[in-house]
């Protein structure tokens, strides 16, 4: 790829971006609550970065960085306080590198509460494209299904389900200037966009407009520097726009995950940027030895604080 | 500030006597009179009773506030942002005691400022510091004023203030707070001062005047007071209240040598009373009491004379009165205020109680006021009961309120009934002498705040009658009070109040949940807001328990990140059962695509918040 086409594509998602802004429908299914224990601990703030198995969440390009076969999961249950329901969140994800070939990806995301359910099948691939950057994609299989009503008189009426597919695009890029690294007194800059459920399903069964699934944007920057790691996006998902804000730092090994033994600590934020919205305050850790992974993230809602934070857990392996 | 003065829309009725207005009405004659007062012999003859800073002979006619040479700082506050020793605080120079003081937290206390908040404008014309001990004296001063705290006017300042006291005559200046600064010190001495006093023209703050016991002369049935008022300013309220009872009457009449006879054997029963003759205003008055101490606590007597043959020798114990009625406020839309006042009734004699507020230098004026009565009453007595006193909360249940009538002569009757329901209620019976009534007999014209029944044939007997009305409700409160009222068509305008029975119209409720909010739930769940007519709405449904009074209650609907999308209600409500609809739409009235949602229902009370988090889901 020339570099004229590279600058393309990243002015191509730049115009997009305010292109997402206008639309306003409150979104429920397939809402992103933050999956990953790696990336709410920082925040959400993971598209820049999308160096683990999560990628496939935030920026699918982010997988062609890896460099082994690496297996994720994760729990969590969603404001415990909430009375008469539970509400679950799991998520399970394999990628493997294929040599000349790029990355794949699967994996499966699922919401469950008493009276409804939800799940996203991943299908992902991501390839280098040049020095620097790397292009990806998701293809998602969605299905809600919700139980049926039947009122104290008999009247009655069934559950209902419905399944739908989209996919995502996503782009990473590594600024390599030597001059602006320098000045930044960075070791590393990296760039992430990734576009969101592009065309657009509506998540009725009837398909009615409103229940659209809107497109989503996400854009953002890493900054690197020895052991630490800041992160900086912005998102427009679920026609909620949001500023996510996140940092590690690895006390044990230099750089990579990956190593013979690591441990990182994190801490992130994000606020959505209208009124009476939400946000959160998020801090994580992660804990890797030989090729176990084990993150955990506690979530600290800044709305419906009544009904309590939240702990997230993923365990991991690498191949 | 631009002044609102207020006309007397009523005239002023010759020279404040009794003054009859006749309402002819079906066979009835003179049911309803007007009784009004408003000239400086009205107004001064009740200055007997009690009287507490108000002020009826420099503004003939009128009740002001009156003009208390006081020191305006006594009693008010002060702060010294924190430059002071804080076991000798700055409320020391407020408290009109020498042996108090204020003393600086350094020896250096130089541009250490002291504010005095006088709690009002005042127009001020001195102000005094004074010392505590000589070499701790304030060497040198600035004094400042404002009326916002922001922009100060320097009115005087002394940079070598020889002198322990000062006392300092200024440019007279309307201001609410009084700043002193230190501008000079010795770097040795601390500087200690006992008093900041301030003084200037201007009324006091607040003043209470009480009428004399208004003899109406026979058992009266008292419906609408009307009082002309002016405000110069906009900071400033009246309000009245009132009271009714039948006091004992000695010595109705008489020649004077009785009653002061009379009065001297009264006096002697009560310790440290004496009787005084003002031969100047051929009034008696006992002075043994004092007033403000005895109207609440008992006993309080009048002599009263008309001629200096004749005497009447009242003995009122205001402590067997019934309590003051709520406080009436003057509405600044209305010229002049009226209002349907509320107190225990029939009754013979009537006080009345003028509040007087003012936040600036000048003073509300009450002009005049007029009670609309009449003296025939509806019924002798109506006594007000409900059985049972007590049921379970939140559970519908049977009420009987009991009223019982007894019937003079000259009593009107009863055409309408209306009881006040804290929850709304539904009739199922009604009956008359323990003989149910029909349709035919009454018509139900009910609504959510009130029990209203009118009758076909007023209700009237030779002595008593009993109505028994029994009614479903379910209440929400742990005490649900039932007030009563009834009418006549004879007079219309003038309910007769009902009186609590012995057996109280309170109903206090068992099983009280610990929260405010209870049975939080929503259906139907999940719903289908696709206009197919089946489940498209859900209800979110609570009850609202134990309040008082209206608090503020919201409904609001979040996706699962926290965002809001929908706020169903936010407003201040009552104690009660609410069913709250949600038609599937955000607040920018799109519908919500399916899924998950979290409602919250938030009630803020006094003590604290109750908050039921659940969820609900939406699919179509």
């Amino acid at each position: 790829m020339t570099g004229r086409r590279r600058k393309k594509i990243v002015l191509l998602l730049l115009i997009c971006v305010p292109a997402l802004l206008w639309a306003v429908q409150a979104q429920a299914a397939f809402i992103d609550v933050g999956l990953g224990a790696r990336p709410v601990g920082l925040g959400r703030a993971f598209v820049g970065l999308a160096d683990d198995a999560n990628a496939m969440l935030y920026n699918p390009a982010g997988l062609a960085h890896l460099e082994r076969m690496e297996l994720t999961s994760m729990y969590a249950r969603l404001y415990p306080g909430i009375e008469d329901d539970k509400l679950h969140l799991g998520y399970v994800g394999v990628v493997k590198p294929v040599k000349g070939f790029g990355t794949l990806g699967i994996g499966a995301t699922n919401l469950w509460a008493d009276l409804y359910g939800e799940n996203i099948f991943y299908l992902s691939y991501a390839r280098k494209m040049s020095t620097g950057l790397s292009l990806g994609g998701s293809f998602k299989f969605l299905r809600w299904s919700a139980d049926g009503y039947t009122d104290p008189e008999g009247l009655s009426e069934l559950g209902h389900s419905w399944n739908g597919w989209t996919f995502d695009v996503g782009l990473l890029y590594s600024l390599r200037s030597e001059k602006l690294l320098r000045f930044m007194g960075a070791d590393g800059l990296q760039l992430g966009l990734s576009v969101l459920n592009v065309n657009q399903p509506s998540t009725a069964k009837n398909g009615a407009e409103d229940a659209k699934l809107p497109i989503g944007f996400e854009g953002g920057l890493v900054y690197r520097r020895g052991n630490y790691k800041g992160l900086l996006s912005f998102s427009r998902r679920d026609d909620m726009s949001r500023l996510h804000f996140g940092q590690e730092l690895d006390l044990l090994a230099q750089g990579s995950r990956s190593g013979s033994a690591s441990f990182q600590i994190r801490a992130g934020a994000f606020k959505t940027l209208s009124e009476e919205s939400g946000g959160e305050l998020d801090f994580g850790c992660g804990f890797a030895l030989r090729n176990a992974l084990l993150d955990y993230a506690y979530v600290f809602p800044l709305a419906l604080r009544d009904v309590g934070g939240c702990h997230k857990v993923s365990i991991g392996y690498t191949f | 500030m631009l002044p609102i003065t207020r006309k007397i829309g009523i005239s002023l009725l010759a020279l404040g006597l009794l003054v009859l207005l006749c309402e002819v009405g079906p066979g009835q004659a003179q049911v309803s009179q007007i009784w009004t007062e408003t000239t400086e012999e009205d107004f001064a003859s009740g200055i007997g009773v009690d009287t507490i800073s108000v002020d009826i002979r420099t503004s003939p006619g009128d009740i002001i506030l009156a003009e208390p040479q006081e020191n305006f700082a006594f009693g008010k506050s002060a702060e010294d942002g924190g430059d002071g020793n804080a076991s000798y605080p700055p409320r020391n120079l407020l408290d009109e005691n020498l042996a108090t003081f204020w003393l600086s937290k350094t020896q250096q206390p130089l541009g250490v400022s002291i504010i005095v908040d006088l709690r009002a404008e005042r127009l001020i014309e001195q102000i005094h510091i004074l010392g505590y001990i000589e070499i701790f004296r304030i060497r040198g001063y600035r004094m400042s004023v404002s009326l916002d705290k922001v922009k100060w006017v320097t009115v005087a300042e002394n940079p070598d203030n020889p002198t322990m006291n000062v006392f300092e005559t200024i440019e007279p200046t309307v201001a609410r707070y009084v700043r002193v600064t230190i501008i000079t010190i010795d770097q040795v001495h601390a500087v200690a001062i006992s008093e900041i006093q301030v003084f200037g023209a201007g009324f006091a703050a607040q003043g209470s005047y009480f009428s004399e016991a208004k003899d109406f002369g026979t058992l009266t049935n008292f419906g609408v007071a009307t009082w002309g008022a002016e405000f110069p300013d906009p900071d400033m309220d009246i309000t009245l209240q009132f009271r009714s009872d039948s006091v004992q009457v000695l010595n109705d009449g008489g020649v004077l040598e009785d009653t002061l006879k009379l009065a001297n054997e009264m006096a002697e029963l009560v310790p440290g009373s004496e009787v005084v003759t003002d031969e100047s205003e051929m009034i008696l008055y006992n002075r043994g009491f004092d007033y403000d101490i005895d109207y609440q606590k008992g006993l309080i007597w009048r002599l009263e004379t008309s001629t200096i043959d004749s005497a009447a020798l009242i003995m009122v114990d205001y402590s067997l009165w019934n309590g003051w009625s709520e406080e009436y406020y003057s509405d600044p839309d209305s010229d002049p205020d009226s209002t349907l006042f509320r107190v225990t009734e029939p009754r013979r004699y009537l006080q009345y109680r003028a509040n007087l507020f003012t936040g600036t230098i000048n003073t509300p004026k009450l002009k005049e006021i007029s009670i609309k009565y009449s003296t025939s009453s509806l019924a002798q007595r109506a006594l007000g009961t409900v059985v049972p006193n007590e049921v379970p909360i939140m559970k519908e249940s049977t009420v009987t309120y009991l009223l019982q009538f007894a019937f003079g002569p000259t009593n009107l009757g009863v055409d309408t009934v209306i009881v006040l329901t804290p929850s709304p209620a539904r009739i199922s019976e009604i009956r008359l002498n323990e003989n149910p009534l029909t349709g035919a007999d009454y018509e139900d014209f009910s609504t959510r705040e009130k029990i209203k029944i009118g009758f076909t044939q007023p209700i009237l007997a030779d002595s008593t009658a009993t109505l028994e009305i029994d009614f479903r409700t379910t209440l929400f409160l742990s005490l649900n009070a039932y007030p009563a009222q009834i009418i006549s068509n004879d007079t219309p305008d003038n309910p007769q109040f009902v009186e609590q029975g012995e057996a109280t119209w309170v109903i206090s409720t068992t099983g009280i949940p610990t929260g405010p909010l209870v049975s939080v739930e929503a259906k139907p769940n999940p719903f289908s807001p696709n206009g197919d007519g089946l489940f498209d709405e859900a209800f979110i449904s609570y009850f609202v328990a134990k309040i008082a009074y209206p608090q503020p209650v919201s409904v609001k609907i979040y996706n699962l990140n926290g965002d809001r999308i929908r706020t169903l209600r936010d407003q201040k409500d009552p104690a009660f059962s609410y069913e709250i609809p949600w038609d599937g739409r955000d607040d920018s009235g799109d519908l919500v695509s399916p899924g998950v949602y979290i409602y919250q229902v938030r009630v803020n009370t006094d003590s604290g918040t109750e908050v039921v988090t659940k969820t609900i889901t939406v699919q179509y």
